[in-house]
C-alpha cells in the first residue's frame, strides 16, 4: 500500500484554485498574432493545480515573451502549444511527495515538462502545436503522439513514473 | 573550423532552461540543430559572464543562471554511443567555430540533438554558478 503522502492525485483541485483574481489578468505580450500569445482561460488555473506554484510563476513569464525572445529563430508559445499543454495536464497524474514537473520553454516556443520516475531517470515531455515529442528514459523509449494521443501518454508517463 | 577534442566549451543556462526550485536544468537546453556554446580557449570562464549575460538578458524575467561546460571529446563520445528505443543512433557530433560580433568565442553544434541525446549531454555538463558579487542586477545594467 502506498504511503499517504506517495498517493496519486492532483496536488490542489482544479476548483479550489484560489490566485488572486489580479494574476488573471495576462498582459498579451507583442506579438504578430493575438491568436497565437492567447492563453485559454482555464489553463492558468489547470498549470497551477498540477504543477505547484513554481512552474506557474514560470508560465506566467513564458507567456509574456514575444517572437525573437531568444534571438532571431525564437518563437512566442503558440495557441495550439497552449491547447495541448492544457490536454497533458488534464489527464497527467502526478505522485504528491516529490518534486513536481519543472515547466521549461524551448527556444522554438514548445512547453517543455520535465521530471524523475523512481528509479531516477528522466521523463520528458515537451508539448507542440500538434501533440508532444516524448522521452521516457527507462523505456529507452522517444517518439512524438498527435493532439488527440496525449491522454494515453499521460498514462504511459504516470506507468513509467510509478 | 572543426573544435579539437581538447577544447573546452560553455553553454549559457537561462531561467528558460533552469528551475531552481528544484534544480533541473531542461534536456532542451540542448536539443535541436545549431546549438550555440562559447569557447573557454577564446574567453576565460571568468570573463564570459559578463558576455554571456549581455546577450541572453533581454526580457524581463529571463536571466542567465549558470554556465553549463563540457569537453569537445566528451560531447563527441556521448553521440557516438547513443543508444534510442534499443539502436545504436552513432550521431556523428561536432562544434564549429562561429564568431559574431557580440562573441567571438562563439561556436555552434551544428548537428540535430533529440531529447534524449540533449538528457544524456545535461548529465555531463560540470555546472558553473554565478560568481560571488555577480549579481543578475549587475548584470543587467551591462546590457
Amino acid at each position: 500500500m502506498p504511503a499517504l503522502d506517495e498517493t496519486l492525485e492532483t496536488r490542489v483541485a482544479i476548483g479550489q484554485w484560489l490566485a488572486p483574481q489580479t494574476t488573471l489578468q495576462w498582459t498579451i505580450p507583442h506579438v504578430t498574432s493575438w491568436m497565437e500569445s492567447s492563453v485559454p482561460p482555464e489553463l492558468p488555473g489547470i498549470v497551477y493545480a498540477k504543477l505547484g506554484d513554481a512552474a506557474w510563476q514560470r508560465f506566467n513569464d513564458f507567456s509574456r515573451w514575444p517572437d525573437g525572445w531568444a534571438g532571431p529563430h525564437s518563437h512566442a508559445v503558440a495557441w495550439g502549444t497552449y491547447q495541448n499543454l492544457g490536454k497533458f495536464l488534464s489527464a497527467a497524474r502526478f505522485v504528491t511527495g516529490r518534486p513536481p514537473p519543472s515547466l521549461f520553454v524551448t527556444d522554438d516556443g514548445m512547453l517543455e515538462l520535465s521530471w524523475e520516475a523512481r528509479d531516477g531517470s528522466t521523463i520528458n515531455v515537451t508539448l507542440t502545436p500538434e501533440g508532444a515529442d516524448f522521452f521516457i528514459e527507462a523505456r529507452g523509449e522517444e517518439a512524438h503522439v498527435q493532439s488527440e494521443g496525449l491522454g494515453e501518454l499521460a498514462e504511459r508517463c504516470h506507468q513509467a513514473t510509478a | 573550423m572543426r573544435l579539437p577534442r581538447e577544447e573546452q566549451v560553455v553553454r549559457a543556462i537561462c531561467s528558460d532552461k533552469f528551475d531552481r526550485s528544484n534544480g533541473r536544468v531542461s534536456p532542451s537546453l540542448f536539443k535541436g540543430p545549431n546549438t550555440s556554446v562559447s569557447r573557454l580557449a577564446v574567453i576565460p570562464l571568468s570573463l564570459q559572464w559578463r558576455k554571456l549575460a549581455a546577450t541572453v538578458q533581454k526580457l524581463p524575467g529571463r536571466k542567465l543562471e549558470q554556465l553549463g561546460e563540457i569537453g569537445v571529446g566528451p560531447l563527441e563520445d556521448l553521440g557516438l554511443n547513443y543508444v534510442a528505443n534499443g539502436i545504436p543512433m552513432k550521431v556523428a557530433l561536432s562544434v564549429v567555430d562561429d564568431p559574431l560580433p557580440t562573441n567571438e568565442a562563439h561556436a555552434v553544434i551544428p548537428e540535430n540533438i533529440t531529447a534524449g541525446l540533449g538528457s544524456a549531454i545535461c548529465r555531463a555538463l560540470k555546472f558553473h554558478e554565478l560568481p560571488e558579487g555577480f549579481s543578475p542586477e549587475q548584470i543587467e545594467r551591462v546590457r
